[in-house]
């Protein structure tokens, strides 16, 4: 590879950069865990690079290796065991509710994205989030586009009804708040 | 998904729908059924506007400034740092190597005991036991010492300093360790990219002199060693061969720099070393 050709490479890598933190934030809901998994998904897509067939999709290629390395959870476990300590020690602290309007929606999506079904989860963010076409997504998860198209549908109707079922419940407590 | 315009609507059309990437052949059909459904509109309006407001809480992060340690930069800088490391790793192999039989000088008595027995411990283990036990501190940085005179100290003899400006690396740090026919040093060069050249020479009991030559190491070390036949020379790097040739030749120039200390054993077997070109 010549030395325009790594220039370029860089540019478009780190052009994606914002993107995929963006994606491993909605994954994982942490900061400081979502970079490292953003960095280690440039840290192996550059290892990997002269492995890397044809001149592929580089977009989905690389979210691709971040959901994988998430899957694989190495540094997530770790993480997880942490929060767990911090957790058994904060316990009886409540999480204090407010912020703007706003906040509090955005914060109930996410909420309710969560609950979702990992691969249902990640066909929605990757759809909807990150605008990856079905065939992109079905790239990145490795399934066919079939399997993409049908993990969006249940997903967004299991979203839907959610938001319907809270919808009364929640606006009735704001009131009151 | 259906490009069919006569085809049934689907899940599939409605969700293509929702994300704009609905086969234009198909969108009419798409509008005037939802144009005729209420409920399955409101359906793929409430699709959309979990849509939006999932975008809307997760834009904040796209839009945050990276960190530094995302740049691809940064992350090629750790990688020839970590690549640096395994080349230290076999610079101290290699420098095993070359001071041969001074470790078993060295490692007589409280070594042997320890490892004799049991398989023979990695090379860089060795070395870090070895510094863990010398009385002498081996190695001095050229930011707090006068390598020059640290080195004729413990050599007993003047060491030229190559100058390797010119290629773009300062000397960092000297090390002294014991060999066969006297001390072997090493001086380590860095660039502003973290990369290390190391200069290595001891001495050597083989007159013979020897002409440039090298050797490509594991982990992307290149390594030009040459003996004068009294000293031997080792240049090693993790830089290709056409880069670390010159490097080589002007530490082989600084080398031959007529000394003023005095002259070991070997002198009078000193020959001119061999000017052979290089392929």
């Amino acid at each position: 590879m010549g030395r325009q050709a790594v220039k370029d490479r860089d540019r478009r890598m780190e052009a994606l950069v914002p993107a995929l933190r963006r994606f491993a934030w909605s994954l994982t809901r942490n900061a400081d865990e979502a970079d490292d998994l953003v960095q280690d998904c440039l840290e192996h897509a550059l290892g990997a690079w002269q492995r890397r067939h044809g001149d592929g999709n580089l977009r989905a290629w690389l979210f691709a290796i971040l959901y994988n390395l998430y899957v694989s959870g190495r540094r997530r476990l770790a993480r997880r065991a942490r929060l767990l300590e911090q957790v058994a020690q904060f316990g009886e602290v409540a999480t204090p509710a407010g912020g703007p309007d706003s906040t509090v929606q955005c914060a109930e999506v996410l909420g309710q994205v969560d609950t979702l079904p990992e691969e249902q989860r990640a066909v929605l963010l990757l759809v909807g989030v990150e605008g990856l076409s079905y065939e992109e997504t079905a790239e990145v998860l490795d399934v066919p586009v079939g399997t993409v198209m049908s993990r969006l549908s249940r997903g967004r109707e299991r979203l839907r009804r959610m938001a319907e079922e809270q919808q009364a419940p929640v606006a009735a407590l704001r009131r009151v708040v | 998904m259906a490009t069919d315009p006569q085809a049934p609507i689907g899940e599939d059309d409605l969700h293509a729908f929702v994300d704009g990437r609905l086969d234009p052949a198909r969108a009419p059909a798409v509008e005037r059924y939802l144009a005729g459904r209420p409920e399955e509109a409101a359906r793929v309006r409430a699709f959309a506007a979990q849509r939006d407001a999932l975008r809307e809480a997760l834009a904040f992060k796209a839009a945050e400034p990276i960190p530094a340690r995302l740049r691809i930069e940064s992350l090629h800088a750790a990688r020839r740092r970590a690549m640096l490391a395994r080349g230290r790793a076999a610079a101290a192999a290699a420098l095993l190597l070359l001071t041969g039989a001074g470790l078993g000088w060295a490692a007589r008595g409280t070594l042997q005991a320890q490892v004799a027995p049991a398989a023979l411990p990695s090379a860089p283990a060795t070395l870090h036991r070895l510094l863990a036990q010398a009385p002498l501190r081996l190695e001095v940085s050229a930011r707090e010492t006068d390598i020059a005179g640290w080195l004729r100290q413990h050599l007993g003899e003047e060491m030229p300093l190559p100058d390797l400006a010119g290629f773009g690396f300062a000397l960092d740090s000297a090390w002294v360790l014991p060999a066969a026919a006297g001390a072997s040093a090493m001086l380590r060069f860095v660039d502003t990219d973290g990369i290390a050249v190391s200069v290595w020479r001891r001495p050597t009991h083989d007159p013979v002199p020897r002409p440039l030559r090298c050797a490509d190491e594991p982990g992307g070390l290149v390594t030009y060693s040459w003996s004068d036949g009294r000293q031997l020379h080792a240049v090693t790097a993790p830089l290709p061969r056409e880069r670390l040739r010159p490097i080589a030749q002007a530490v082989e120039r600084a080398m031959e720099a007529p000394s003023s200390a005095p002259v070991g054993a070997m002198a009078g077997l000193v020959r001119q070393p061999c000017r052979v070109g290089l392929g």
